[in-house]
């Protein structure tokens, strides 16, 4: 039983695997975090023995930066980013530490940011990895094997999550070696001075990496999952990709817009960030993490219930 | 009931209310060939897909070796194997990896079955080519390739011959013969091809607007002693004295052709009455009626397509 449950899953992963688009996008994140390494190296500052003064000189430019900002809504990013880097600069200051140069480990943890990416493709294989037997016909002759249509749903929504695991890893391997030859390696596992809860602290990389990478990892698996469930509704690849995209960038947007309506504590949106409770940065006012993981758990148990059903009752049509 | 591998009871099919196929009831015992034979949209497709376990059945059942394909569908489809609605496959694969693909979703089937069954398809040579490649007709001979892979007891062939050539077809014909023979197999298969029907089916049946409208015995003792159906054609110059001499029979004229439908053993009687009363005979031809024309007969002469 459980060979033939590994069979299936490898058939899923080799027709994720044996196809140029596939390859396509690694290549495409390939480029991208090559190209963020170089932006990387022309824009981390380093510094020299000197490294006291040179810190107090960048927190007066913050400073400055602020005052300018000052009064100008759209800024208000700006003026936190440059809030947290004084923070930061303050904190080596009265540690009395040298700050680190920018190396693979802080360039992996920062490209935790470019998990976007992934979840673009997790989105583009749950919505296709159904659709696609349509397209070519192959559904029914996956159809008529001895195995119950849930089986072959579940190992299918399987795949996804094993695809985006693997493009994860990818990407955290492809970052570090990158990072390593383009920045060069600042230790084994080294303490880096970073931002958290309001506050400045020195943390372990690899742990920061795991809990970066994790808190990303939940709005990705709910936005494949839904594409994947668009799309075993409705057949239809186009639409669930173009929703799952349109909601994941519009998400924070919907959810900012109407804060001050009731049902807005309700939608996905405000809870996929679950980083908001570590960072005391709350979209909204009265959830906690609780209610959070919640409302979480509710979307995509019905996510995946609803295509399950639907997968189940209907009759396997290709050209329809 | 042992011998009988796939029984489609009383199977009614409606789409919003519409009933597409009406109380459909087929026996296939161990090693028959059987024949669906219809006119486009009759059925046959929506029929083969309720075996397969494709489309829901609104009320009837269908068994598969006495496994119910509606409430013991693992079981029942483990020993079915099928090309249904043409032989798509995954285009970037190649043959032998769409092979592998459904040959994972079987217990035990061996790398040397894989190979005996590309063997048997005659794809040997360009198995290792991506399927989008492939033509029609080689992808239908990997279509039955995947579909005999684990042994099955019952073959559903949806048009299986389409896009082959006529040396396929023959091939594929015989293939299915053997198999039927050899292993017992079961096959129920569809064409519009008639001819095709007639060369390789034991029993055939006939849909017509989602009805089975009859089913015929096609072996040689049958068609032999239904002498009505076969044609005697004889060629003379006398029609008008024949005229008078023919009375007991009946038949037709054709210019200077009789046409009679009689047994082969009333050929000698008749030529002797003609040839005793001087009327000179030309030509004599005796023609087993084909599929083709009984077809006509039994749907009351409308077109197949």
């Amino acid at each position: 039983m459980i060979k033939n449950l590994f069979n299936l899953v490898l058939n899923e992963m080799l027709k994720i695997y044996k196809r140029k688009s596939t390859w396509m996008m690694y290549l495409f994140l390939v480029v991208f975090i090559a190209g963020g390494a170089i932006l990387a190296i022309n824009t981390q500052s380093s510094y020299s023995e000197n490294w006291k003064v040179e810190l107090e000189e960048e927190n007066k430019t913050l400073v400055q930066e602020i005052e300018e900002f000052s009064g100008m809504p759209g800024m208000q990013t700006i003026r936190d980013v440059n809030q947290e880097s004084i923070m930061t600069n303050q904190f080596y200051l009265e540690n009395d530490m040298k700050p680190m140069n920018y190396g693979a480990w802080q360039f992996v943890l920062d490209n935790a940011d470019m998990l976007i990416i992934v979840s673009l493709f997790s989105i583009i294989i749950g919505a296709t990895i159904i659709s696609d037997e349509y397209k070519w016909g192959t559904i029914k002759l996956l159809m008529v094997r001895p195995y119950s249509r849930s089986t072959i749903l579940a190992v299918k929504y399987l795949a996804i999550l094993i695809f985006t695991f693997f493009t994860l890893l990818f990407m955290q391997l492809a970052s570090f070696i990158t990072g390593a030859f383009l920045l060069g390696i600042e230790g084994i596992n080294p303490e880096i001075v970073a931002f958290r809860n309001g506050d400045v602290g020195q943390l372990n990389a690899i742990k920061m990496i795991i809990s970066n990478y994790s808190y990303n990892l939940i709005p990705l698996i709910m936005m494949a999952t839904l594409a994947f469930t668009i799309s075993t509704i409705f057949k239809n690849s186009t639409i669930a990709i173009s929703l799952a995209i349109v909601l994941m960038l519009s998400g924070n947007m919907i959810v900012t817009f109407f804060a001050d309506q009731s049902f807005t504590k309700y939608l996905l949106f405000a809870h996929t960030d679950l980083q908001q409770y570590q960072n005391n940065s709350m979209l909204l006012e009265d959830t906690s993490l609780s209610f959070s993981i919640t409302i979480l758990i509710i979307y995509y148990v019905i996510f995946l219930i609803s295509s399950f059903i639907v997968f189940n009752r209907k009759d396997i049509i290709v050209n329809e | 009931m042992e011998n009988t591998i796939l029984e489609i009871k009383n199977v009614t099919k409606a789409i919003k209310r519409k009933k597409i196929l009406k109380n459909i009831s087929i026996k296939i015992p161990k090693g028959e060939i059987y024949g669906l034979i219809g006119p486009n949209g009759a059925g046959k497709t929506t029929l083969m897909r309720m075996i397969t376990g494709l489309s829901s059945i609104t009320s009837g059942d269908i068994f598969i070796k006495e496994k119910s394909i509606s409430t013991e569908r693992k079981r029942a489809l483990l020993t079915l194997g099928t090309i249904i609605e043409g032989p798509d496959m995954y285009p970037f694969f190649s043959g032998k990896e769409n092979l592998f693909h459904f040959a994972r979703m079987y217990p035990n089937i061996s790398k040397k079955r894989i190979e005996e069954v590309i063997e048997i398809v005659g794809l040997t040579n360009s198995i290792n080519k991506k399927v989008k490649n492939y033509s029609l007709g080689m992808k239908q001979r990997l279509g039955i390739a995947q579909s005999i892979l684990h042994n099955p007891s019952l073959l559903i062939l949806d048009e299986p011959t389409n896009g082959l050539d006529p040396a396929g077809i023959k091939e594929m014909r015989d293939y299915l013969k053997k198999i039927a023979l050899q292993n017992n197999t079961s096959i129920l298969i569809s064409s519009h091809l008639l001819s095709e029907m007639e060369l390789i089916c034991d029993r055939i049946g006939i849909i017509k607007h989602g009805e089975m409208v009859s089913e015929h015995n096609l072996s040689e003792m049958e068609l032999i002693k239904d002498s009505s159906k076969n044609k005697v054609t004889i060629e003379i110059q006398q029609i008008d004295e024949a005229k008078q001499i023919l009375n007991e029979y009946n038949y037709t004229i054709d210019n200077n052709l009789l046409i009679f439908h009689i047994n082969k053993e009333e050929v000698p009687n008749l030529i002797h009455l003609l040839t005793v009363n001087n009327v000179k005979i030309y030509e004599v031809a005796y023609t087993k009626s084909t599929l083709e024309e009984r077809f006509f007969e039994w749907t009351g002469g409308n077109t197949i397509d």
